[in-house]
């Protein structure tokens, strides 16, 4: 334990914030101070997410609820939702990454919706709230039959996935129907499951 | 002699002075900001040129609102969720045709990275925009064109249709005075065929500043100057007609829609009168 402190504390020049404008939290226990903070020699030793180095934001540590009313879920409840929901059309997979990261391995059955393509200044963030399933009704969406949207990232500590979940529920996307697979490619990848790779797609 | 010198003389002086002075002052701008002076230039004459700071455009919004607000919907066309992409796409394939593409690509690269998410949601989803059989608007349209009937007798037809409610078309195509702009729908039909068949896409016409109810406003801000097109609907109009206009291709008509969606409730209910922000592509 010493020693972990020790270690992080001499590589004070690679740590990145916690969270936004956190770098270090300090918690005494039993009369000891301890010190947690972020290193990124030792986050790249187990984390798979290529991009280096790292910066917060927009490499933060993602909260556990993106936001109110949506629902964290981790690989299994991932796996189960593509069974039930994307198998039967009535649900989507949406990975948030970039579509170069995208093409070079994605959680089977996902699509590519990149967080730039549901920013509020895309002229055409309508056209997809409509593939999404939602109508036009009187000049305004509705969002009944939209479908059912499990949205993943890079992992815990990138916040694509999350600004995604924004901007839905900015657009009116009702909470009820967005889940948010925190842990993302890293996660998925450290359990060694299947990737489908999608290198020569657009 | 003497008289006729010193008059000559007099005379070049006034001149000079009047030339120095310049009452008109001209179209010129001596206070311009250099790196906005070309794009005024270019625009020519009958150009309103606004010099106002950023927060001050947003006035043309209320003003706007205010004048649509009078004027009462008059549209009584029956209006279906078919997209005009879609009832081209429709009709295209009931003459033998695979577009392939709903729609034309577009050019700008958020575009292109929609049209890519779209179909790749759609792969997934099932839900392919082409029409599994055939509306009744396709079916009516491909029975005239099959049939060789002249683009008059196509758009008599339709109207008569749709204002019998046997028929819902698409709300792009609906003009200002409530009728069904049919030249849209045939000119969408001429573009998705040669995109189809390997040609290239229409190219954004010239539009003449100078053009009916068309109007340019230059608004220059601290850093840039900014150039707003604006067009006062005419009778006649449908806004895949206006969008045919600017950009060449009715498929562009969203930009235009979703850049007046404070003053256009829908695609269908443009006003003679009304003016539209045209958006650069």
């Amino acid at each position: 334990m010493v020693l972990a402190v020790g270690f992080g504390s001499a590589l004070t020049a690679q740590t990145v914030p916690l969270i936004e404008d956190l770098t270090e939290v300090r918690v005494e226990v039993n009369g000891n101070v301890i010190s947690i903070q972020r290193d990124q020699a030792i986050a790249s030793r187990y984390s798979r997410q290529a991009k280096l180095p790292w910066n917060c934001p927009p490499d933060c540590i993602q909260p556990l609820i993106a936001a109110p009313g949506v629902t964290t879920i981790a690989e299994l409840e991932t796996i189960a939702f593509l069974e039930t929901m994307v198998s039967t059309s009535l649900g989507l997979l949406i990975d948030t990454r970039a579509p170069g990261q995208f093409a070079q391995g994605t959680i089977p059955g996902a699509v590519n919706v990149p967080t730039a393509a549901l920013a509020p200044g895309n002229p055409y963030l309508g056209e997809i709230l409509l593939a999404l399933g939602a109508q036009t009704q009187g000049g305004a969406l509705n969002f009944d039959t939209a479908l059912d949207l499990t949205v993943f990232g890079a992992g815990p500590s990138s916040d694509q996935a999350v600004r995604t979940i924004d901007n839905l529920l900015a657009a009116g996307y009702p909470a009820s129907k967005i889940r948010y697979y925190r842990g993302g490619m890293q996660d998925w990848q450290s359990q060694g499951l299947s990737l489908s790779v999608h290198q020569n797609e657009g | 002699m003497i008289r006729i010198v010193v008059g000559l003389f007099v005379f070049s002086v006034i001149l000079c002075a009047w030339i120095v002075i310049d009452p008109s002052g001209g179209d010129k701008q001596p206070d311009a900001v250099a790196g906005a002076a070309p794009a005024v230039d270019r625009l020519g004459a009958g150009v309103e040129v606004t010099r106002e700071q950023p927060a001050q455009v947003e006035t043309f919004q209320p003003a706007l609102r205010s004048v649509t607000r009078v004027m009462a919907p008059s549209s009584t066309l029956r209006t279906g969720e078919e997209t005009l992409d879609q009832t081209t796409a429709g009709i295209l394939a009931g003459l033998g045709l695979d577009t392939g593409v709903p729609a034309p690509a577009p050019t700008d690269e958020m575009g292109q990275m929609t049209s890519g998410i779209l179909s790749s949601i759609r792969a997934v989803t099932g839900g392919t925009p082409a029409p599994a059989e055939p509306s009744a608007l396709s079916e009516l349209v491909i029975g005239a064109l099959r049939a060789g009937e002249t683009d008059a007798t196509i758009d008599t037809l339709v109207n008569e249709a749709a204002s019998a409610g046997t028929v819902a078309v698409p709300n792009i195509l609906v003009t200002a005075d409530g009728r069904v702009d049919t030249s849209v729908l045939l000119a969408s039909i001429v573009t998705q065929a040669r995109v189809a068949s390997g040609q290239p896409a229409p190219a954004v016409p010239d539009v003449p500043v100078d053009g009916a109810g068309v109007e340019v406003r230059v608004v220059q801000t601290s850093t840039d100057a900014q150039q707003f097109r604006f067009y006062t609907v005419n009778s006649g109009d449908s806004l895949g007609a206006i969008a045919i206009k600017f950009y060449g291709d009715a498929a562009f008509y969203g930009r235009i829609f979703d850049a007046n969606r404070s003053t256009l409730s829908s695609p269908d209910r443009i006003r003679v009168g009304q003016r539209l922000v045209i958006p650069e592509l």
